[in-house]
């Protein structure tokens, strides 16, 4: 079923009996260093006594590798919010955004909090971050992961992101929209049918619509989901582009990666979508993701 | 403002927590809790707000409390009030059972494997965990099922 539902991107995706592959196996674990609770050297000693393979990751020093782990969070360093466990290709937006220290910070979709505390650790615990999120349930795991890695540079919010009504304006918003997380199948029973594609669309261009609204003049937007389906990447992007005063930027960060789509099937959303990056499983072993990156005209 | 920080700056002094560990960040009180933030936390309009920082300190009836996660961050300058236990008496500690320990009474770090993990109470004689819920879910799980810590 899930085999069936993917060969849609059999055009779209190089090497695709490999990304098939990739799909059903088994991911590394990868964690991201919090440098607000101990010195990265350390860290990596305290990893060496816990696990018997630690790997910095090529393109993400902060990241590391550390092979198939059955409980990485079992540890007492986990728990005193030494590291954080994230996917490899989660990592890649918060690089993208590249906030600067002392800027003020929009995480609209932030539950759980993986990119809101690595958000949080790019600015040096400085300026501000302000990680949203609509599920009253997630804002525990968002509360209990901020607290844990003790970022004094977050506030957690519970809003209705597409509905927030303020005046302040951000340097830098991070819309994580929620989607139909084909790349993370492999946690997943089954795909999402069509219908939850369409409807999720529609939410999605409504969160990147408002990012437009809250960002400064000159500010950066980062889009990104888990998905592969263009409907909820290039399709959103390019109607957004279309009608806000926005351009989409190169990503300068060296994560193995496609480029974005220029069409899909009947659709074409314009050469420009080159910019944004797709990560497959095979890419790095991890989930799937999409990123782009929006900057705000003057 | 100086009042609170003032305030937070002596709390804590008990602990061996000298001044300078402060000088990066500013502090907020909001109804009894007082949340360590970072300098130029922006106060944003328009956000139904539910946590600022991190929360560093609470009003009880009893007077101030420090939370588990503010000694953790500060563990580098704690020198005072420290509570050393092994695997056995941690697990006691969550499950609720006290430990005899002859301490100054008041509020106490506790050290595990050499790392300050969160606070306890002594009342002189006896010591009683004061972990939140998810620290000790964490820590029960950890002894539990592992040799790893």
């Amino acid at each position: 079923m899930v085999k069936e539902t993917l060969y849609r991107y059999k055009d779209i995706i190089p090497d695709f009996d490999t990304f098939l592959q990739a799909i059903k196996s088994r991911r590394i674990t990868t964690v991201r260093w919090n440098p607000h609770k101990v010195a990265r050297k350390e860290l990596i000693e305290e990893l060496k006594e816990c696990f018997a393979h630690v790997e910095s990751i090529s393109w993400y020093k902060d990241g590391f590798r550390l092979g198939y782990v059955e409980k990485p969070g079992k540890t007492l360093y986990h728990a005193l919010g030494h590291y954080y466990i994230q996917e490899e290709s989660a990592m890649a937006a918060a690089l993208a955004l590249a906030p600067k220290k002392h800027s003020l910070v929009l995480d609209m979709c932030a539950a759980p909090g993986g990119k809101t505390t690595q958000l949080s650790a790019l600015m040096e615990n400085t300026g501000t971050v302000v990680a949203n999120d609509k599920a009253i349930a997630r804002l525990k795991s968002l509360v209990a992961n901020v607290s844990r890695l003790a970022c004094v540079n977050v506030i957690v919010s519970w809003n209705d992101a597409t509905k927030l009504d303020t005046s302040e304006r951000f340097d830098y918003v991070l819309v994580d929209a929620p989607c139909t997380a084909e790349g993370n199948l492999q946690n997943k029973i089954t795909l999402m049918p069509r219908e939850t594609r369409e409807t999720l669309s529609s939410l999605q261009k409504a969160l990147l619509k408002k990012a437009c609204e809250l960002t400064k003049p000159n500010g950066t937007i980062v889009y990104c989901t888990c998905t592969f389906a263009p409907e909820e990447n290039e399709r959103v992007v390019a109607a957004i582009l279309e009608e806000q005063e926005v351009k989409i930027e190169k990503i300068g960060i060296s994560v193995p990666h496609e480029k974005g789509l220029e069409s899909f099937g009947k659709e074409f959303y314009g050469e420009e979508l080159k910019k944004a990056i797709r990560i497959y499983p095979h890419h790095l072993n991890s989930g799937g993701a999409f990123i782009a990156k929006l900057k705000k005209k003057g | 403002m100086q009042n609170l920080r003032k305030k937070v700056e002596e709390y804590f002094a008990q602990f061996g927590i000298p001044k300078k560990a402060f000088k990066h960040f500013e502090f907020l009180e909001r109804g009894s809790s007082i949340w360590l933030v970072s300098k130029d936390l922006k106060k944003v309009e328009g956000f139904n707000i539910q946590t600022f920082g991190l929360r560093i300190l609470h009003t009880t009836k009893w007077g101030l409390k420090p939370t588990s996660f503010a000694l953790q961050f500060f563990a580098p300058y704690i020198k005072k009030r420290i509570c050393s236990v092994n695997e056995r008496e941690l697990l006691d500690l969550i499950k609720g059972k006290p430990l005899e320990k002859s301490m100054e009474a008041g509020y106490v770090a506790l050290k595990f494997r050499g790392k300050i993990i969160g606070c306890a109470l002594s009342d002189g004689k006896m010591i009683r965990s004061q972990l939140p819920k998810l620290l000790m879910q964490i820590f029960t799980e950890l002894l539990e099922t592992t040799d790893k810590i």
